[in-house]
């Protein structure tokens, strides 16, 4: 009897598992891998009629048979006018004859037109969507949207989304961009402290550039969803700064001994850069210490001579302080062009402002952004030559 | 199906799965939209109100150690208030878990199984939990403490995610909304324990009758924890986390933090977790309404209660017509339903008991045995 007991157990338990099993797997669903379209980058555009263009970049899985599995990889990009992101995807469902599926998408590139007429209801649709990637970067382009992915080709990379996430993860020691993820451009959008950039994208004019290609050089600065300005490299390296976001940079200073126009330093701060508010009727007064750590990296011929050795005490002292000024300078001038023109605290400072403030009413009240646009800002950097490289 | 060998440690899981579950749905979300800024100092606030009161139920529990409120009800006001309270028990534990259950469901189908009918999910449960309760309590117990662990780890693991992404500022305004809305309309978020009801029915469970007091004490402790964190870690990590309801807000904490470069999407494996979790939450529930069913209708063997009960759960399951009214509705009974009963009625009920019982001490008279 005990032994009939436990078979019975024995037989509910496989039973169970053998209908979950079945039940659960889905062969013939149109979410399987093989009837998915997989978007690598998605683009938003205003479209011919005022309304959307929407443009996808896909990756075509060459056939394995062949040979190497997995190596090679066909962008496709294909593009459709519609009055909103999902019937867009649904236009492109029909006709591309697979699901198109944005859980892999890498960049989420806007026109720099549609981001000016404020992208709140794309951004806030693509958040609902539950299968977009919260951690596609945020890319503002200068051109059309579909062009700038038409146009983005890896040629040091064999895999699309591979050449997505190494060309954004630049900014680790060129600083020249930020690489800003959905979710926090979202987040900093609806946010009081902190208002939101993105990474700003153009087709390359750089030299370096063989054919045409994209650029990803500067931020786009938002005013909540809308699209304000533009910050060039050295500006985004201050934001970087001030923002405890560089991680290093190479800068080039005017050179304090005269044996080269510019010293080039690498620089990467030596610790958090301490930011400070403080309201004097109502106006904020906003302060930053900055410790650099900076090295040294171009040389001269006469650097190595005694006299003028970038290394000797007196000189050493000369670079840091005009390392101290430049970056000063600069910083102050990037402070004033987002609060006075772009009237947008993309570095959020209101974060250190909303201690005087017991209420969120309160704070509501006070209206940080407006205020913010009449900040006084006192920066102060201290840079500290490690060394050089070879050279010493 | 005679339960009466919980450990001190199958105690602890047994209070405690039934609050960390609603965790991972809505309990954090509930106290950043009405608190904001000052979530934190609300949980924390109305953890340490639970706290106390736990220790207060505990305490007067005590004369009571081999009786459930059932019994405690009998004793005070003989079978007319015994039926009254075991009815109002068995509708409250039945309808709150079907709640949960539709809306556990509905959150599932719409982030992986879209295209899976409602009620197959719904069924999916519904079978588990009859099998689980042929197998019977110890079982159930038994299991419920790995999975209760594995919740509590899943949690932990994921509060963690958010450290990177922390701004401590986002904790201020410190008053949130004003004094009144943290500290008193904010009081109601003490919802966030009603799960602790179980309290009341664990008592004849226990294996050492001592081991009341430990257990309860350990399980409001890690459950309090458990929604400071996770307040703190939403409320923290995202702007729009006081603003914006979402389907789960942990679920979006996850899904919007990364685990390092080669571990990218690992919410599917925490929901897997949760899944089984909430599978011993269901469980547990039938359980515990099978208990009742069995002392009121006074029969020994409680197992044909199994399938009627989970029928009863999956018919109100059904009923309401989409996760909107579910979860309207879940709130309103927590709040004022479930949360009156736990800490204000069957504490009071227990407090005239006590009374009751100094009287009958005087005459040597065995409470145990009424």
């Amino acid at each position: 009897m005990i032994a009939f007991s436990h078979l019975k157990k024995v037989l509910i338990m496989f039973l169970a598992i053998f209908i979950v099993i079945f039940s659960l797997s889905a062969p013939y669903s149109t979410g399987n891998i093989d009837k998915l379209a997989y978007v690598i980058a998605l683009g938003l555009d205003v479209g011919d009629n005022n309304d959307l263009r929407l443009s996808v970049q896909l990756s075509k899985p060459e056939n394995s048979s062949g040979g190497s599995s997995g190596n090679s990889y066909e962008e496709i990009t294909n593009s459709v006018n519609c009055s909103s992101i999902d019937e867009g995807i649904s236009l492109l469902n029909s006709y591309i004859s697979r699901r198109i599926n944005l859980s892999h998408c890498k960049v989420l590139v806007i026109s720099e037109e549609l981001a000016s007429k404020g992208i709140s209801d794309y951004i806030y649709t693509l958040f609902n969507n539950t299968g977009m990637s919260a951690h596609a970067s945020m890319i503002v382009s200068k051109i059309p949207a579909y062009e700038f992915l038409d146009i983005s080709k890896p040629e040091l990379e064999s895999l699309l989304s591979r050449y997505y996430e190494s060309s954004l993860v630049s900014n680790e020691y060129t600083a020249y961009i930020q690489n800003v993820s959905l979710i926090k451009f979202f987040s900093d959008s609806v946010d009081s402290f902190t208002q939101p950039v993105a990474v700003l994208g153009s087709m390359s004019d750089l030299p370096i550039q063989s054919s045409n290609n994209t650029e990803k050089m500067g931020l786009a600065v938002f005013r909540y969803d809308k699209l304000v300005g533009e910050l060039n490299g050295l500006e985004t390296i201050c934001h970087m700064i001030i923002s405890n976001e560089l991680k290093s940079c190479t800068i080039s200073i005017p050179n304090p001994l005269g044996d080269s126009e510019t010293i080039d330093l690498i620089i990467k701060l030596n610790n958090n850069c301490k930011n400070g508010v403080d309201i004097v009727n109502g106006t904020p007064h906003i302060s930053s210490k900055i410790k650099i750590n900076a090295k040294i990296t171009s040389t001269t011929k006469e650097s190595t001579v005694d006299s003028t050795n970038y290394y000797k005490k007196e000189n050493t002292e000369l670079i840091e302080s005009a390392c101290n000024e430049y970056l000063e300078k600069n910083i102050i001038n990037y402070l004033y062009k987002t609060s006075k023109n772009y009237q947008s605290d993309i570095d959020g400072f209101g974060k250190y402002a909303v201690k005087y403030f017991y209420t969120i009413q309160d704070w509501e009240e006070y209206n940080w952004l407006e205020n913010y646009h009449n900040s006084i800002f006192n920066v102060d950097v201290e840079t500290t030559l490690k060394s050089g490289y070879s050279f010493l | 199906m005679k339960i009466n060998k919980l450990s001190a440690i199958e105690a602890i899981a047994l209070i405690l799965i039934v609050t960390i579950n609603r965790l991972a749905i809505n309990i954090p979300q509930a106290i950043l939209i009405s608190c904001g800024s000052s979530s934190i100092l609300n949980a924390v606030y109305i953890s340490l109100i639970t706290i106390l009161l736990v220790y207060l139920i505990v305490k007067i529990f005590k004369n009571f150690p081999n009786s459930d409120i059932i019994d405690v009800a009998e004793f005070l006001g003989s079978k007319f208030l015994k039926y009254l309270i075991g009815i109002i028990l068995f509708i409250y534990i039945v309808v709150t878990s079907s709640l949960f259950l539709r809306d556990f469901v509905e959150t599932i189908h719409i982030l992986y199984y879209t295209d899976t009918p409602i009620i197959y999910l719904l069924i999916f449960f519904i079978v588990v939990s009859i099998i689980a309760n042929f197998f019977g309590d110890e079982s159930i117990a038994k299991t419920n403490v790995i999975l209760c662990a594995i919740m509590v780890v899943s949690l932990l693991i994921a509060f963690s995610s958010v450290i990177p992404n922390i701004t401590f500022q986002r904790a201020l305004p410190i008053l949130g909304y004003g004094t009144y809305t943290t500290f008193f309309s904010g009081l109601t978020n003490i919802f966030a324990f009603n799960g602790l009801m179980v309290l009341f029915l664990v008592p004849p469970m226990l294996n050492d009758k001592k081991d009341l007091k430990k257990s309860s004490m350990i399980a409001v402790f890690i459950a309090t924890i458990l929604v400071i964190l996770a307040t703190a870690s939403i409320l923290l990590a995202f702007a729009f986390s006081t603003n914006i309801s979402k389907i789960s807000p942990l679920y979006m904490l996850l899904s919007n933090n990364e685990f390092g470069q080669y571990f990218q999407h690992p919410e599917s494996l925490f929901v897997f977790t949760w899944i089984l979790s909430f599978m011993s939450y269901l469980n547990i529930s039938c359980m515990l309404s099978i208990n009742i069913c069995k002392k009121l209708a006074r029969v020994k063997n409680g197992k044909p209660f199994a399938i009627l009960v989970n029928i009863i759960i999956l018919i109100v399951a059904i009923l309401p017509k989409n996760i909107m009214q579910v979860r309207e509705l879940g709130t309103y009974i927590s709040q004022y339903v479930g949360t009156p009963i736990t800490f204000i009625i069957f504490p009071i009920i227990l407090a005239f008991a006590n009374l009751k019982y100094k009287k009958y001490r005087t005459n040597n008279h065995d409470v145990s045995k009424d």
